[in-house]
């Protein structure tokens, strides 16, 4: 199985499970190339970072099972699970069946289910709670504050999406709200195991603000009047906005400098002008103002 | 590096001491000496282009000349003729600013003013310093416009008349009357203010978004510009003195030397007087026609924190339908705090002073914003400002200041000196 691209790849996982679209959040890089299509976006001066994984966040309830489950879905569509970790149950990805020998390799391509992690990360012998099962053959990885990814999402029809086959033209996928994505990022920076991720969710933080510019303002308003609304998330908002002093507060501070490495590296010899931390900083800081 | 003494008896038309006096002269008012004699290679010529001196003051760079003259009268001009191409050959190639200064044996007020005048006409951009053996200084240099003059007990006067009729015989100079009153324009604040307010009040014509009404006399001159009547009392005297007012026995005055007038304001005045803050937009992007209507859009929906702000430049241009270039340069002055503009166009201050985007905190804060218009739902500079300001342009701004004059302001201009009954 081979893919011309990765909206190539993204059109095939969304055509696949296209009977849980209206369940499913699709949420990490692939929801950013999909908020550049969406109507409230204007285009951006940064390239989108490429991505070759395709996440999907899961309600915490479990997902119900309609007509063929998600696993007969992907085994049907030549994916394969691949089991990885030592946990129990370990955590599970889809990959392509069959590698692909051009130049990029389809087993690069991944697809994930993710699942809210509520209370501890560890049971009462220790062991670290990881995973989960959402479905029947289905293991969602368990990731704090997940969740917010969920509430009011928004949804943005493929038709935007150039090169990509014509039935998936008609699908509409679920993507979570910007400003709740760019909360997540944050507050997830400083789980143990996002360490290596961090710079490259930093660079997304910019990447999402520098699209949806015209509308920071409303964006950051919505967010917090949920996250006031609500005891929990209440404690998060104040995490959040403490989180972001550190990451965000002047050019050299680690978020700014994290995501200007990613976006310099990957936009190397493009010959585009790479934005510097200052731009960044002033950028994020743009939407953190109105929090 | 040759040595002080050899480079001062090499120099041609020079004294040693006389350029040991300028040097100080100009070391007082904060330049330093960067470098001697300065050579600067330049294609098809052997010897290049050479320069007395290589200055520096705070952060700007100044291609200097130094002149030495026993008097001061009409052929000096033709004289220096060569020094001000080179300086401005130097500015072209190098990008330093360029300060004639010439030292003569004594002033003479008539000889300053035609030279002034014919700086003002010929050579605008150009900064200089006139001083004499008895240590008067007239100059025009990036901290302001000098008329120093000491009489012989040494007291120091901070004006003077530059009129030959009447001088007080116990004066040093013949040539020099004292009063209080200002010698010249100082295209200060005030004089710009008034000038505007007396050329567009009473003009129906766009450009001009300040208050507009008949001017039959000073004082109404006065009530119009909102000020007290004795600033505009001496700033007439001032304009007179120039030779821009003229009083004709038995009449009320009129303007003259409008053009000559425009030129020496346009040769005063520099963007560069303005504090600069250049920018850059905070999610970067090509200045393209997507980016600035963006720009304009978020410029229409200021918030209520947002300072008073008005384009000028270029884009102002834009917007009085007089674009005359493909430059898309964005120049925007503002008043107080310029944080919350930056914060509302999604700026962020930028190291680099080519930055497509400069925010200006005015010098003449009253006579920019006395004048603004509004066009399409922004605010804008009056026509002149605008002028003004696109003189001093890099991106094609002298071309685009032509056009305005050509397209708007002759009329204008035109208008005003019609008015046989100025006042």
């Amino acid at each position: 199985m081979s893919f011309r691209s990765p909206d190539d790849f993204l059109a095939h996982v969304l055509l696949t499970f296209r009977p849980y679209l209206g369940t499913l959040v699709l949420v990490g890089g692939f929801a950013v190339r999909l908020y550049e299509i969406h109507p409230r976006a204007v285009p951006a001066a940064t390239r989108v970072l490429r991505t070759f994984d395709a996440d999907f966040a899961t309600p915490p309830t479990g997902i119900p099972v309609t007509g063929r489950t998600l696993a007969d879905l992907a085994e049907a569509a030549g994916f394969q699970p691949d089991f990885r970790g030592d946990h129990i149950p370990p955590v599970m990805k889809f990959v392509p069946k069959h590698p692909s020998t051009e130049a990029v390799y389809a087993e690069q391509y991944t697809v994930e289910f993710l699942t809210s992690l509520t209370g501890p990360h560890a049971d009462r012998k220790g062991s670290a709670i990881v995973t989960r099962d959402i479905q029947a053959g289905i293991i969602a990885q368990r990731l704090r504050y997940l969740d917010l990814l969920l509430e009011i999402p928004w949804t943005v029809s493929l038709a935007g999406l150039p090169g990509i086959p014509k039935e998936a033209q008609a699908l509409v996928v679920r993507l979570p709200h910007p400003g709740f994505f760019i909360v997540q990022k944050i507050l997830i920076s400083e789980e143990r195991n996002r360490r290596e991720k961090r710079p490259k969710d930093m660079a997304y933080v910019y990447q999402v603000v520098s699209l949806f510019r015209h509308d920071l303002a409303n964006l950051a308003a919505e967010v917090r009047a949920r996250m006031e609304a609500n005891p929990a998330w209440r404690r998060w908002l104040e995490r959040f906005k403490s989180l972001s002093q550190v990451l965000f507060s002047y050019p050299e501070a680690p978020g700014v400098t994290e995501a200007h490495t990613v976006l310099r590296a990957e936009m190397a010899g493009m010959g585009q002008d790479v934005p510097n931390p200052s731009m960044i900083q002033a950028g994020v800081r743009l939407f953190l103002m109105h929090c | 590096m040759p040595n002080r003494e050899v480079l001062l008896k090499r120099r041609h038309n020079s004294s040693a001491e006389a350029v040991e006096k300028i040097l100080s002269l100009l070391s007082k008012r904060g330049f330093r000496v960067h470098e001697r004699e300065v050579h600067i290679p330049a294609e098809g010529l052997s010897h290049g282009l050479r320069l007395d001196f290589l200055m520096g003051r705070e952060d700007r760079k100044f291609g200097v000349e130094v002149k030495v003259s026993r008097g001061l009268a009409d052929w000096l001009f033709h004289w220096v003729a060569r020094p001000i191409l080179t300086l401005q050959a130097a500015h072209r190639l190098q990008g330093w600013e360029p300060l004639l200064a010439i030292h003569v044996g004594s002033l003479d007020p008539r000889g300053v003013q035609r030279l002034k005048a014919q700086i003002a006409l010929y050579a605008p951009d150009l900064w200089w310093l006139i001083a004499d053996a008895q240590e008067n200084v007239i100059a025009h240099l990036p901290s302001g416009d000098e008329e120093e003059i000491r009489n012989r007990q040494g007291r120091d006067y901070n004006s003077f008349r530059l009129s030959d009729s009447d001088s007080p015989p116990h004066s040093g100079f013949r040539a020099l009357r004292f009063d209080s009153a200002p010698a010249r324009l100082s295209f200060g604040d005030l004089d710009q203010w008034f000038l505007k307010v007396l050329l567009f009040a009473r003009s129906q014509g766009n450009g001009w978004g300040g208050p507009r009404g008949s001017i039959k006399n000073l004082a109404q001159l006065a009530k119009l510009a909102e000020v007290s009547p004795p600033l505009v009392y001496r700033w007439a005297a001032a304009m007179e003195r120039s030779g821009y007012l003229m009083k004709r026995m038995g009449r009320l005055p009129i303007l003259r030397n409008l053009d000559a007038l425009l030129a020496e304001w346009r040769g005063r005045y520099r963007l560069s007087d303005n504090d600069p803050i250049p920018c850059d937009p905070a999610f970067g992007g090509p200045m393209d026609d997507r980016f600035l209507e963006e720009f304009l859009d978020r410029l229409r929906h200021p918030s209520d924190s947002t300072p008073p702000f008005a384009l000028t430049g270029h884009q102002a241009c834009r917007l009085y339908r007089l674009k005359h270039s493909e430059a898309r340069s964005i120049h925007l002055f503002v008043s107080g705090d310029p944080s919350p503009l930056m914060q509302a166009l999604q700026l962020v201050p930028s190291t680099n002073l080519d930055a497509p985007i400069v925010l200006l905190r005015p010098k003449h804060s009253r006579s920019v914003f006395g004048g603004i218009t509004h066009l399409d739902g922004l605010p804008v500079c009056d026509i002149l400002q605008v002028y003004l300001d696109v003189s001093h342009l890099p991106d094609r701004g002298r071309e685009q200041a032509d056009f305005i004059y050509e397209r708007m302001l002759a009329g204008l201009i035109g208008q005003a000196s019609e008015q046989r009954n100025v006042f």
